[in-house]
């Protein structure tokens, strides 16, 4: 082997040497013979003639000692080719079922590995990212994780030893005035050293100072790349930019590929700056915390280390701190986590069962090709060829394939990353690396050409093996004799079993997110969803600081959009169900003793206009909603919702009781209603305790406005906009939408993970389907004249029935069985994203074995039939 | 010269490996010493010789290094490899077994009852 790699290396790099070398030799070779024949007598020019004669022609030999160098593989090759086309254009619908089929599977793996590469694996794309921690509140005894309160995250930063560098953030979105249209847009406050922790350096000006996030420092902000480039044309020298009414000079510019997807579309970065209040107020606060570790300390030793600086927290505060723990987690797990990397995992198995599938088929197509050619390669093997040399044919028969299905395959990959990318709303998107887009790129088609290869590599060995082990004088009596196929069966029969296997891996995942699906399709939201408008408005403090001018501007609002036509009534919300986040607060019951530290009830509490009900169509159950008779200075009243009532007044009436809303607020709110819970997050919320407050009592400058109409709610959104306008042109107006969109948005990740997996159980039914058939209907064949025997003999047809199906049937179970176990491990990835059932649903299991089962028989159907009406005559002549 | 035999078709090869087998040999002397223990058995062409030893060698049956003749001229000697001594022996024994064979099936004689 080395001695002919060494001699080809010599012909192919060394070719001057090689012919120099092989001049040399013969020249040697005449002239020694020249001399000889001297020796003997002949003269020299006689002499030379006759060394010349007896050598022959020199040139050809020297041509014949070239051919022996020969890199002949090529040669080889290129022959193949042209023999594999040959065959392919006498079978040019099998090699077409092939293409397709390598294509799918191909197609399918290489789109999942994109997705799973570009939004989990390198979804952090900042320096040193292994050292990114995101570190939230953690509630040590519920298990839950918030928001870090500002003296919390102080206290943190000051006092551990872990982190090179801590900051914080929360996410906002800022009224942009100052062109034509004013704006809504995403953005955040952050720390001062937000970015140094990040490790992004902004593009053009500068990083915040360090003190400006101090409080008293001048206005600045960051912005994103695309605003600069569309607001400001991409210059910037102390250009102001208005945000909630207030000026902001904008010192820096972030890199055009940055996203710090946790921010969702956030275009605009201004310091994160604690008012005194803000600084003391432990215990409630929306901050998200990022840490860079230092290099030299290990992730394990994260947790322990923050952990006693939380733990010493709850010493000093324990009205606020008790059971305050700090959750830690990688910036990618948390990416990971909002992508939903558990369901693209499972689909990156998914693809690859689909793909191992599609390879499986392929080894069939290529075993029966190779079985009925067994004469012909028996006939080459007897007239001299190598066995290796038949193997290599077979392998570059093949190669005729990977380009075609490579090709296919990435178009495939592409179209199946736009459908998700389009499937997913565009709120979400933001959310997503790359927002959401999924490229075909070099490491992409690399990944393709790689599983193309191993798949040809893989699948087409088993013909291989199986052409070297063909049997010469066997083979060449050929009656298909089923004593030499033994073997190949058993091969073909491990073929059905890992489809079966394989196919049910897909199916089981596919049956438990729909039936989840259709689980929280099947919740009572608590209102109604549909013909509802929704937006979102923010009143900036600088222009509605009294609580007088907000109630003011939304009365007038409400009563101008419920003049409109179309409109059925109107009303507004500080939070709406599936809008953007609500308000928690603790809460007291007025005679029920003091609870312990850590033990204090909360309730998402929400400041509401009377037309509210009405317009979202909640279910008063008792009493009565917030009314026009609830003034700023009438008794302070609070509606409460169904799972409240029952959970803290059990055996008592809740209406005429008095709640304490919030640690720092002295009033007492009288209940004077009981509503239906609401789903608030997603359709799958436990039930949790809400309140309702008058918003004449509590004007909170941030509402949702929620118009109920006569026909469809997006007729009414510029009428909305303008109504808006026409009292405050300067105010933004974000969210414009239908309610029922947005809960279609909230849904939207299960809904397209069940669409994708029904599709793909789809396709794994029908190409293991192909394949069974075609395995089946091979082994049926091979049986024919055995059959044809047992009815010469008198078989009763339905014995020979039983008798295919039988074998089919075993094949089946082992298939399932196996299956089951490796669907339910499958499964166990995806437990978290499933909603009212189990990973190891009974039903859903029992149901895809079912369908798989149905697929099964439908495939040995047409066999079966074929068994049965064999005509014993026919085959015994045949012999 | 035509009582001289000729070489039997594809017995060159195994006479190479025969002659190289005794000691290296530039391709001229491989010719000679081919002569000589065939008794003068001849190629029909001298510069057959040539691609037969450099498909042996490609196979690995032979190597080859340049060095200096007996007449002080730059040639190039081979010599047998680990594999062709084996193969060396595995075609003498097999030709040995056919040439038996063959000449036992010539000296047949009809047999009598």
């Amino acid at each position: 082997m080395f001695a002919r790699l060494r001699s080809l290396w010599q012909a192919f790099w060394n070719r001057s040497r090689f012919e120099r070398d092989m001049d040399d030799e013969m020249r040697f070779h005449l002239e020694t013979r020249t001399d000889d024949l001297i020796r003997s007598g002949l003269s020299r020019a006689e002499a030379r003639r006759r060394a010349g004669i007896e050598f022959g022609c020199a040139e050809a030999y020297q041509d014949r000692v070239r051919e022996t160098r020969r890199v002949n593989w090529l040669e080889d090759f290129a022959q193949d080719l042209r023999y594999g086309l040959r065959t392919l254009q006498k079978s040019p619908g099998l090699m077409l079922v092939a293409v397709l089929t390598l294509a799918l599977g191909i197609g399918a793996s290489s789109w999942l590995f994109s997705m799973l590469r570009q939004w989990v694996v390198e979804a952090v794309a900042f320096p040193n990212p292994e050292r990114l921690e995101v570190l939230w509140k953690l509630d040590t005894k519920k298990g839950w994780n918030g928001y870090v309160s500002p003296p919390d995250f102080l206290d943190w930063r000051a006092q551990n030893h872990v982190f090179g560098s801590l900051s914080a953030w929360t996410s906002n979105e800022f009224n942009l005035t100052g062109s034509d249209t004013p704006e809504r847009i995403q953005g955040a406050h952050v720390t001062a050293d937000f970015f140094r922790t990040l490790g992004v350096q902004p593009v053009a000006g500068r990083d915040f100072l360090s003190n400006e996030d101090q409080l008293g420092s001048p206005h600045v902000a960051i912005i994103s790349y695309g605003l600069w480039r569309e607001r400001f044309k991409s210059e910037l020298n102390n250009k102001i930019i208005k945000l909630d009414g207030e000026s902001y000079t904008i010192v820096g510019v972030v890199p055009e590929n940055f996203h710090f997807t946790l921010m969702g579309r956030a275009n605009i970065w201004v310091p994160l700056v604690f008012t005194e209040k803000q600084r003391v107020t432990r215990g409630t606060g929306g901050l998200t915390v990022l840490g860079r570790r230092k290099a030299e300390v290990a992730q394990a030793s994260l947790e322990p280390a923050m952990s006693a600086i939380a733990r010493n927290l709850e010493k000093e505060y324990p009205a606020t701190n008790t059971n305050s723990g700090v959750l830690i987690t990688t910036l990618a797990k948390e990416i990971g986590k909002h992508v939903g990397d558990q369901a693209v995992y499972t689909g990156f198995i998914i693809g690859i069962c689909i793909a191992l599938i599609a390879c499986s088929n392929l080894a069939g197509i290529y075993l029966s090709r190779t079985l009925s050619r067994r004469k012909e390669m028996s006939v080459r093997l007897a007239l001299g060829a190598k066995r290796s040399r038949l193997a290599r044919q077979l392998l570059s028969e093949n190669a005729l394939l990977i380009p075609a299905a490579i090709a296919l395959g990435l178009l495939f990959a592409n179209f199946g990353g736009n459908w998700i990318t389009n499937a997913i709303p565009f709120e979400n998107r933001g959310y997503l690396p790359n927002y959401g887009r999924i490229t075909i790129d070099t490491a992409t088609v690399l990944y393709a050409i790689v599983i193309a290869a191993l798949s040809v590599l893989l699948f087409s060995i088993s013909p291989v093996l199986e052409g070297y082990r063909l049997n010469l004088t066997g083979a060449l009596k050929d009656s298909g004799s089923a004593a030499s196929a033994g073997r190949s069966q058993r091969l073909r029969k491990l073929l059905v079993v890992f489809q079966i296997v394989l196919a049910l891996i897909v199916l089981i995942p596919a049956g438990l997110t729909a039936k989840s699906l259709a689980f929280l399709l099947r919740q009572d939201p608590g209102f109604r969803p549909d013909h509802v408008l929704t937006a979102q408005m923010s009143l900036p403090s600088a222009k509605y600081a009294k609580n007088p001018q907000r109630l003011a501007f939304y009365n007038q609002l409400l009563e101008r959009l419920r003049a409109l036509p179309q409109v059925e009534s109107v009303g507004a919300s500080q939070h709406i169900p599936f809008g953007h986040g609500s308000s928690d607060v603790d809460f007291w019951i007025d005679g029920r003793p003091e609870p312990a530290h850590g033990e204090v009830p909360s309730t998402t509490i929400s400041a509401t206009t009377p037309g509210y009900s009405a317009a979202i169509g909640l279910s008063l159950l008792r009493g009565r909603f917030i009314s026009d008779q609830d003034g700023p200075d009438t008794t302070p009243v609070v509606v409460i919702n169904q799972t409240l009532a029952q959970k803290h007044f059990v055996h008592e009436d809740a209406l005429g009781r008095k709640l304490r809303l919030g640690r720092d607020n002295a009033t007492w709110y009288t209940i004077v209603g009981v509503v239906k819970d609401v789903k608030f997050y997603n359709l799958g919320d436990e039930p949790m305790n809400q309140s309702y407050i008058p918003f004449v009592q509590a004007p909170s400058p941030l509402m949702s406005i929620v118009v109920h109409t006569t026909t469809d709610p997006m007729n009414l959104s510029a009428a909305l906009q303008e109504t808006v306008w026409a009292l405050d042109k300067e105010q933004p107006i974000s969210g414009v939408q239908t309610l029922q969109s947005r809960i279609d948005n909230e849904e939207a990740p299960i809904r397209i993970f069940t669409q994708f997996a029904a599709y793909f159980a789809l396709l794994a039914l029908f190409l293991a389907g192909i394949g069974i058939y075609g395995v089946m209907a091979y082994l049926v064949e091979s049986r024919t004249r055995e059959i044809g025997i047992r009815i010469a003999c008198g078989a009763e047809r339905g014995n020979i029935l039983w008798l295919v199906l039988a074998g089919s049937l075993k094949l089946a179970a082992l298939g399932v069985s196996i299956g089951l176990v490796g669907a339910w491990g499958v499964a166990q990835l995806l437990m978290n994203q499933l909603y009212g059932i189990k990973s190891n649903n009974a039903d859903v299991y029992a149901f895809s074995m079912a369908v798989l089962c149905v697929a099964i028989l439908f495939a040995t159907l047409v066999p079966i039939r074929r068994a049965t009406r064999v005509d014993p005559l026919t085959v015994l002549r045949c012999e | 010269m035509s009582e001289q035999a000729q070489l039997l078709p594809g017995t060159l090869d195994l006479l190479i490996l025969k002659a190289v087998s005794l000691g290296p040999l530039h391709g001229y002397g491989v010719l000679l010493r081919i002569e000589q223990i065939t008794h003068g058995a001849l190629l029909a062409e001298q510069g057959a010789l040539y691609p037969a030893l450099s498909r042996l060698e490609h196979q690995g049956l032979l190597t080859s290094e340049w060095g200096t003749s007996e007449n002080n001229r730059r040639a190039k000697f081979y010599t047998l490899t680990t594999a062709g001594r084996r193969r060396f022996r595995e075609e003498t024994a097999s030709w040995n077994r056919l040439a038996i064979a063959i000449g036992a099936a010539l000296n047949a004689k009809p047999q009598e009852d």
